[in-house]
């Protein structure tokens, strides 16, 4: 058992100190006499404090210091594993639409989902699976067509890994974390690097088969062969190096023509990366250029251009013309001169997207060797010791611990109103034994 | 029978309690009936009417007056005396001693004696809380009065008795005798003295006889908590500011209830334990012309 907040549990030792402290001072009335005219005293307080040396009421006061010393703990927050295991096992299971066979994901993730201490199914959400993970892996993978609609993201999952995690790093000495899932593009965004960096341990990594993009999906058309079912030259162009990058403010002015007015604006995108900077906006794209609503190419240009990046206010900022050797991209957006905002890094992000392979992204593709070899890491499985404690208001103990407080508090009234009346009872015999030994 | 039971009887001995009223008719005794008849002792004449009988007619004054009279003269009865005691809680103190208990026993048993030795018939009812019976019928015989000795010794005062009940009944039972009080009337005095304000109203003989504990009267100076021995939640303590109040309530009180008891046409006499009882009984029975009263 672990205290969250253990200086209530100290506070509640040196308050039960202080009532059995409390039991040596006794308020006791001054000796008693009879008189049957009584009732024409004047009403004042009868009441006087003495010490005395011995214990008044024990029973009482063994409850009062049970009543404290539970209303202490619960509020010292307990954490109660009497099952804790050594090395408890967290299992992440894609069931995203970058699944390509469910049946195979069910039977790669069966023998880590049974015996595991958690189990998580994610895509856009993750939701930790409370009982029954492997009936429903069995579901999932004995469905004939998979939902193809919700996107994995493994921040998300990482995430929730981590949080389950910290309430189960109590009383275990490692923790390993397994993640099974096809590991594609789309399921990377900008923060999972830094998201996997915070778990202090290697990732067990169990890639299974995933799907690749449908056609649709990257299809582009251009007016010499409108809706040509054949792949386009942005697919087939796919992975491509990008020949040059042209800058509007250095005279690569073919698709853009200046501004009238120079205006400000306050950010730029492109893919990811999204830089926020007061630009002073002096081009706009050419006449006939990136009039279509989509980041297809632009129709009447005769080669293939794409947007590659936009103003805040959906305005082209940058665009991608297809060559036979890759692409030129031409940039419209001026480089900022004041305060440090080249060297930030969302600037910098902008810049490094700028050398990113040409066309749409692939999302379906594969995650790079590289960012798996990192993903996964080398070292030893996370020690528990360096998972974060969940920290959570209210533990399964604090309820038992309340009730049987109020039932001591119950006890306690009982007990304070039956030695009351005792006294009572008992100063009425004394008296009537004195009468009659009279 | 104790020592001082004894010489309180000898104390008493020629002490008599005569009527302070005309008593009902009854038999012989030693109290001035209502009823007027043929005794030795002559009242007045009355001129004879038809009706009236001959014997009667006083001879020698028809003699010297010619005309006919009829002689008169005033009955003599006796009074039977019933005593009401109270053997409530508040008697028995203080609890070692109980002396306002045996100050009231031995008031009772004076006043008993008292009334005995002019020949009256003489009874008791005790008002006592552990419900045993302590109830003589007044009687005459010679004894009576060591009877009422000894079932007021066997008595143990305790307990909240109500007195209004046990003094209405003893009413109802003896419609023509004296009824005497001895108590401290803090129980039911309410109830007590409107049952006693109907009989006196009645032409009943009515006395009240308060006892009163010296302590009661002047409470110890030393700062204490006194409790009620009927009620043991009643608490008050003892200081000197709380004292002068107690004097003051309990003074008021005294004044009060003597003054409601004497409007009611009763008798009211105080008795303080600090007094001897044959001198207390002296003060209840000596008619008020000739008695210090209280």
């Amino acid at each position: 058992m672990t205290f969250l907040a253990p200086v209530f549990l100290v506070a509640a030792g040196i308050a039960a100190a202080g009532v059995v402290a409390l039991h040596f001072l006794s308020t006791r009335e001054p000796d008693t006499e009879l008189l049957p005219t009584v009732r024409f005293v004047p009403k004042v307080p009868v009441q006087a404090t003495t010490i005395t040396l011995r214990f008044s009421d024990p029973w009482l006061m063994a409850l009062r210091v049970l009543l404290i010393l539970l209303l202490g703990t619960a509020a010292a927050r307990p954490l109660i594993h009497p099952f804790a295991e050594p090395v408890p096992r967290i299992a992440v299971v894609d069931v995203s639409r970058a699944v390509g066979s469910p049946a195979e994901l069910a039977d790669s993730a069966r023998g880590y989902v049974e015996g595991a201490a958690a189990v998580v199914f994610f895509n856009d959400e993750a939701r930790e699976m409370e009982e029954g993970a492997a009936d429903s892996l069995d579901v999932f993978g004995g469905r004939a067509r998979w939902d193809r609609t919700a996107r994995g993201s493994l921040s998300t999952a990482l995430i929730t890994a981590m949080r389950i995690a910290s309430g189960l790093r109590d009383g275990a000495d490692s923790l390993q974390l397994v993640v099974i899932s096809p590991f594609v593009q789309e399921e990377r965004d900008a923060a999972t690097a830094e998201i996997r960096a915070l778990w202090p341990g290697r990732i067990d990594v169990v890639r299974v088969a995933g799907t690749m993009p449908a056609a649709s999906e990257t299809t582009a058309t251009t007016d010499s062969d409108p809706g040509a079912a054949a792949p386009s030259t942005s697919q087939t162009r796919q992975g491509r190096t990008v020949e040059r990058v042209e800058w509007a403010d250095s005279g690569a002015t073919e698709l853009w023509a200046e501004r009238e007015t120079p205006d400000t604006i306050g950010a730029v995108r492109a893919n990811d990366a999204v830089m926020i900077y007061p630009f002073v906006r002096r081009w706009q794209p050419a006449s006939g250029v990136g009039e279509t609503a989509t980041d297809a190419e632009p129709k009447g240009t005769g080669t293939e251009t794409r947007v590659y990046a936009r103003w805040m206010d959906g305005e082209p900022a940058a665009f991608e013309q297809a060559t036979d050797e890759g692409c030129v991209r031409s940039v419209a957006v001026p480089l900022p001169t004041e305060g440090d905002a080249i060297l930030r890094p969302d600037f910098q992000r902008f810049l490094a997207e700028l050398e990113d392979p040409c066309g749409e992204p692939a999302e379906m593709l594969p995650l790079s060797e590289a960012f798996m070899a990192e993903f996964q890491g080398d070292g030893p499985l996370a020690p528990a010791s360096q998972v974060a404690r969940q920290v959570r208001r209210v533990t399964p103990a604090v309820p038992w611990l309340l009730g049987i407080a109020m039932a001591v508090a119950l006890a306690e009234l009982w007990l304070r109103r039956r030695l009351a009346s005792a006294e009572g009872a008992g100063q009425a015999d004394e008296r009537r034994r004195r009468n009659r030994a009279a | 029978m104790n020592a001082a039971d004894g010489a309180l009887l000898d104390a008493v001995r020629s002490l008599r309690w005569p009527a302070r009223r005309k008593a009902p008719a009854g038999l012989a005794g030693d109290h001035r009936s209502w009823m007027r008849g043929i005794s030795a002792e002559f009242e007045d004449y009355r001129a004879y009417r038809q009706g009236d009988e001959v014997s009667k007619i006083d001879w020698k004054l028809l003699a010297r007056r010619d005309r006919a009279y009829i002689r008169l003269s005033t009955e003599q009865t006796v009074l039977p005396t019933m005593l009401v005691v109270d053997a409530s809680g508040s008697m028995a103190y203080p609890s070692g001693t109980l002396e306002k208990w045996h100050h009231a026993r031995h008031i009772a048993i004076g006043l008993a004696s008292a009334a005995h030795n002019g020949r009256d018939p003489v009874g008791v009812a005790v008002a006592s809380g552990n419900g045993a019976a302590h109830y003589l019928p007044a009687r005459n015989r010679r004894g009576i009065v060591h009877r009422i000795l000894a079932l007021l010794s066997t008595v143990e005062p305790g307990g909240s008795p109500l007195l209004a009940p046990v003094f209405d009944t003893v009413a109802r039972r003896h419609p023509r005798a004296r009824i005497a009080v001895v108590s401290d009337f803090l129980g039911d005095a309410e109830d007590l003295l409107q049952i006693a304000t109907e009989r006196s109203a009645a032409g009943r003989e009515m006395h009240a006889i308060h006892i009163i504990h010296s302590t009661e009267m002047s409470p110890s100076q030393r700062p204490s908590l006194v409790v009620d021995p009927e009620e043991v939640r009643l608490k008050r303590p003892i200081t000197d500011y709380s004292r002068l109040r107690y004097l003051e309530n309990f003074g008021a009180w005294r004044d009060r209830l003597a003054r409601d008891w004497r409007m009611a046409g009763a008798s009211y006499t105080q008795v303080v334990t600090n007094q001897r009882a044959p001198q207390a009984v002296r003060r209840i029975v000596l008619p008020p012309e000739t008695g210090s009263r209280a």
